[in-house]
């Protein structure tokens, strides 16, 4: 097994980077325009002071901790769960997490900006908010938790937790891994396909769909195949829209030349493929059908959608939500070009938990962040959601045949070729807009791929510039 | 200034204006804050570069040279403004004087024949994105689902980029109430003689419709005009709600390309100059009807 | 044009003054009014297909929410969906955001500050009193998105964010709207009333409160009723100042509802739900117009006609 991830000497040249941190921030190629009168709180104050205490003193009166996730109700449920354990009152005693869901990037920033930020916050643009100086460093908390330990999670944990050598984020809640095609073992039988025999390559997963996807006499979509461009392969308002460099092999970014490379033929080769899904049930067919079924899922419950790539979180939730289709799940490799047939590729990395300047209770919130990765935590979040944290050593405890499909995500780490940290950049929201803009621009026929993929590669070029204010 | 010389200087007249004044200082004080500071730090913004959490930089007309020679995006949105304005608001004029017309008929329940046309207007718009997308669903749909079961293809009506404009003008013509209840005042005030006389002359309907009815509601028909366009030019609840701005960008709107820089990408910059160009824009297109209306507003006796 | 066909024959036979009873023009007569209440039907049915299909909706299981062809009309019907939408998110937040938080104080203060300004704009006669009026009719053209960033920027310095206050306190200046509405009508009343007030040693504002105010009340309701109805309605202000659910109004908690739902738990009953919710949503304003359609009707009248 080849290891593209993070060795233990990378996490410690890092971890002594954060120890500079704030020297760095000084240095840093944006901040000498800075002008300070913004800025609402001195950070690295704060952080010096809880360092000293070493482990911050328990608050003796009751405190309400706000924590903002985008995920839905579930996970409020599986808080509200945990708080009512004994080793919650133990380790927070008097803390009350206030989870609030269904909340993102935006109202994220805005509060932040509004000098009213929530404590923690999670699922969002993570390294967006790490370039934007929005959040206060964790590293010197985490280096002096007896609770994590760098050891105790997947390598690849830690390369997007870090932003010019500044740890921003501390892994929690769920982040084990990335990518499989899951599909309705039914649904493929019917269609007179073996599900013992998945596809490999993209050719053969087109082949799939379009013997699996059904129209009636007038041609109204009844099944689909696959949407490529569903869930993790690129589904805006959640998803990485770099699984395609994953799947055709090559880097889309590279944080230390801050560099996109998004114009190469794998990239127009990719436009191309997933199109091809897209023509063949008609654009505007595929795209009412995306319309009124939303992504990430909704479709494939109502088994009117025979695959889709996904992570190993879709046994869990699957069983939760539709327990009739989930007996019914396979999974595989996450489709290749064909030159790559055969090559098992995969992705790990997750979620943080975020500590944005300004917040009123960052002791307590990493606390709880600190208690997020207990096993009882991990246990309620398995049970109740299905989720599981990039920790080997927890995902040893627990029994992977519970959810019908997990056993192959688990086995996936072991077999892959290749297994791949997340990617992120820190234009995430725009790249996902953009990558949204000019696939839908190829195929509809207004660009060539070698244009989408030039095209991608400016817009993206352009906008980091900017972010970054490097022009 | 001391309270002798106060007292001394008041004649009537500046005792009125000081009342008056005094009067009007809610609104004054509000104008100053909720309008014309916002103009103004607007177009500061649209200098600058701005995230909210780093401070604004300095970028002179670099957001203007964008928006006009580079953002791609931005022609279209301007281009979609133009079509669902441009076609919308006369439509959706045309629509509501027929129906006030059709009211204004001796009919019996007019009044609850008018509340049916009026309500959708009061629909909140929320409500209205919830219902209409459900019917419009391409897949269970109530006109999708039947078109199915008839056997003939399903419209797709908000998932097309050809077909996603025309829909939301269809909504906008439903939602025509308050319109339609002005044109029905407009009408029941045509002094009955006028059509008495157009009859002696021996015009028959169409004529009676065109060179009676008409002329005499133009002064209704420009203020619907008027005041459709600046609402036309800030759609977004509905439009956001339904679509998000696709399919293909067919209705990224204005109202929606500015929301979208300011609160998901954070270029409140950008989003300013964004603004100020409508602003303009409306400015423009008032100042242009109330031009045109001398020619062809009719107003009745002063 | 069915209009046509009755209207002239009535006219007509004002005009000349004599009716002409042959078979012909009754039954022309007749089959013109069938045509017009038939046309009147369809236009009315069509209008109110949107709700129909919301109620109905909102009744059904989810094996009849996704049959092909459509139930019109569910059977069994299915009231637990109101229950369950409205208790899978906090509604009676919501609604109390909405009333307490929002609406009513806004429609306070948009009563207080549109009287008094209008009450300035047309019961005293002062210089430059036309130019300033024509400056905030001419601010109703300013649309909210032309405001919306620097104001956003100044209400985030004020640390407003999250709260009510950037959408209530700025009607406490006034809406130009109103102010235009209330000044119509207070220059209806007779001069002379607040001319005899006076002389009897009111003060202005005496004059407004015992003269003007009460003569006022069917304006005054057309605002309070309008005003209470845009913020129910509104959705862009609150979608930009509010973040927590604790927080939302009516307009957020419906898009939140719908955005947790197909987002998270992807349930069945997602259309059901939404359709329930809106319904609820809806049904107050429903029954308000329905017992002041008058004050409605009129109140658009005023503003529509003289403008």
């Amino acid at each position: 097994m080849k290891q593209n991830g993070m060795t233990r000497r990378d996490f410690l040249r890092l971890s002594a980077a954060a120890a500079t941190g704030a020297v760095m921030a000084a240095c840093a190629p944006a901040a000498p325009e800075v002008v300070e009168v913004e800025k609402e709180v001195p950070v690295e104050k704060v952080v010096k002071e809880t360092v000293i205490v070493e482990k911050p003193a328990k608050p003796a009166e009751k405190v309400t901790v706000r924590y903002w996730f985008s995920w839905g109700a579930d996970l409020v449920k599986a808080i509200e769960a945990m708080m009512d354990t004994d080793e919650y009152k133990e380790h927070l005693p008097g803390v009350k997490i206030d989870p609030i869901p269904s909340i993102g990037d935006e109202k994220l920033l805005t509060s932040i900006a509004g000098g009213e930020p929530p404590d923690g916050a999670s699922n969002v643009h993570y390294f967006s908010l790490y370039a934007k100086g929005a959040l206060q460093p964790v590293g010197e908390w985490v280096n002096a938790s007896d609770m994590i330990n760098k050891e105790d999670f997947l390598d690849a944990t830690w390369k997007t937790a870090f932003y010019e050598g500044e740890m921003h984020g501390v892994p929690g809640v769920e982040g084990w891994i990335r990518y499989g095609l899951c599909y309705n073992a039914g649904l493929v039988e019917e269609a007179g396909l073996d599900p013992d025999n998945p596809p490999l390559t993209w050719s053969e997963t087109f082949e799939w769909h379009k013997k699996i996807s059904e129209f009636d006499e007038a041609g109204n979509v009844r099944v689909i195949g696959l949407d490529p461009y569903d869930a993790m392969g690129g589904a805006l308002g959640g998803g990485d829209p770099f699984m395609v460099p994953k799947s055709w092999g090559f880097q889309a970014y590279d944080e230390e030349n801050r560099e996109f490379n998004l114009d190469n033929p794998k990239m127009a080769d990719a436009l191309e493929t997933m199109g091809q899904f897209y023509e063949h049930v008609g654009v505007d067919q595929m795209t009412g059908f995306r319309e009124s079924f939303g992504t990430w899922g909704p479709s494939f419950n109502a088994e009117v959608q025979a695959m889709i790539i996904e992570g190993y979180w879709v046994p869990g939730e699957t069983a939760h939500e539709a327990p009739e289709v989930s007996e019914k799940i396979r999974v595989s490799w996450l489709p290749v070009p064909d030159d790559r047939k055969g090559l098992k590729v995969q992705a790990t990395g997750g979620h943080y938990i975020l500590i944005p300047k300004g917040a009123k209770h960052p002791e307590e919130m990493f606390q709880f962040a600190e208690f997020l990765n207990t096993d009882v935590a991990c246990h309620i979040i398995y049970d109740m959601i299905g989720w599981l944290p990039a920790r080997p050593a927890f995902l040893k405890k627990i029994d992977v045949t519970k959810y019908n499909g997990l056993e192959w995500y688990a086995k996936s780490v072991e077999e892959a070729d290749e297994v791949i940290p997340q990617e992120l950049n820190p234009i995430t929201a725009f790249t996902w807009k953009a990558w949204n803009d000019v696939r839908e621009k190829v195929y509809r026929g207004d660009a060539t791929r070698e244009e989408g993929a030039k095209e991608m590669q400016e817009k993206c070029t352009e906008e980091l510039q900017k972010a970054l204010g490097l022009e | 200034m001391n309270g002798k010389f106060f007292r001394m200087s008041l004649s009537p007249e500046n005792k009125n204006m000081i009342k008056g004044l005094l009067f009007i200082s809610p609104w004054l004080i509000g104008f100053l804050l909720w309008a014309v500071y916002p103009i103004a730090a607007s177009f500061y913004y649209s200098l600058t570069r701005y995230d909210l959490i780093n401070p604004p930089r300095f970028i002179g007309l670099s957001n203007y040279d964008e928006m006009f020679f580079h953002d791609e995006i931005f022609g279209k949105v301007a281009g979609n403004t133009i079509y669902y304005v441009g076609l919308g608001v006369p439509i959706g004029i045309v629509v509501a004087f027929l129906l006030a017309s059709l009211l204004n008929t001796e009919i019996q329940f007019r009044s609850a024949f008018r509340a049916i046309f009026f309500i959708p207007s009061i629909v909140p718009a929320i409500v209205s994105a919830m219902v209409w997308d459900w019917v419009l669903n391409t897949q269970y749909g109530l006109i999708d689902s039947l078109l199915v079961s008839m056997g003939i293809k399903a419209v797709p009506w908000l998932s097309s980029p050809a077909l996603a404009k025309p829909t939301l003008i269809i909504i906008y013509c439903w939602a025509q109430g308050s319109a339609i209840v002005i044109f029905l005042a407009a009408l029941q005030d045509v002094p009955r003689s006028l059509y008495d006389a157009a009859l002696v002359d021996g015009a028959n309907w169409r004529q009676r419709f065109w060179h009676v009815t008409i002329p005499m509601c133009t002064p209704s028909i420009l203020f619907a005009l008027i005041t459709g366009f600046i609402g036309g030019f800030q759609t977004f609840t509905l439009p956001w709600l339904l679509t998000e701005g696709g399919p293909y960008n067919a209705t990224e709107f204005f109202g929606i390309y500015l929301y979208r820089n300011a609160f998901n990408f954070m270029k409140m910059g950008y989003a300013a100059s964004l603004a100020w160009i409508l602003f303009i824009l409306i400015v423009i297109f008032t100042i242009l009807f109330f031009r045109s209306s001398a020619r062809w507003v009719y107003y009745g006796g002063g | 044009m069915p209009q046509s066909t009755v209207e002239q024959q009535l006219a007509q036979e004002r005009v000349r003054g004599i009716a002409v009873p042959g078979w012909q023009k009754k039954l022309a007569y007749w089959l013109g009014r069938a045509g017009l209440y038939t046309l009147l039907l369809f236009l009315s049915l069509t209008f109110f297909i949107p709700f129909f299909w919301m109620i109905s909706s909102s009744l059904k299981n989810d094996v009849q929410t996704y049959k092909i062809p459509p139930i019109l009309i569910p059977n069994p019907v299915r009231w637990e969906n109101y229950v369950e939408a409205l208790t899978y998110l906090p509604w009676h937040i919501f609604f109390w955001n909405s009333i307490v938080k929002y609406s009513v104080p806004s429609t306070i203060g948009v009563l207080i500050s549109s009287i008094l300004s209008a009450y300035g704009f047309s019961r005293i006669r002062w210089r430059g009193r036309d130019m300033f009026f024509f400056i905030c009719i001419a601010t109703m053209m300013i649309p909210f998105q032309v405001t919306m960033v620097p104001l956003f920027i100044t209400f985030r310095k004020l640390h407003w964010i999250n709260t009510y206050l950037p959408l209530v306190v700025p009607s406490f200046f006034g809406s130009p709207y109103f102010i235009f509405l209330l000044r119509q009508f207070f220059l209806t009343i007779p001069q002379e009333l607040s001319d005899a007030a006076r002389i009897d040693g009111c003060s202005e504002l005496g004059v407004l409160f015992r003269i003007i105010l009460p003569l006022s009340k069917p304006a005054l309701a057309v605002v309070g009723l309008f005003q209470f109805m845009w913020c129910w309605n509104d959705y862009l202000g609150p979608l930009i100042y509010l973040n927590e659910q604790s927080q939302f109004p009516i307009a957020l908690g419906l898009a939140a509802l719908r955005a947790s739902i197909t987002s998270v738990s992807r349930m069945p009953l997602i259309w059901p739900y939404l359709m329930a919710a809106s319904t609820t949503v809806l049904s107050p304003i429903l029954i308000v117009f329905f017992f002041t359609q008058r004050t409605f009707i009129e109140g658009i009248t005023v503003t529509g006609m003289k403008g």
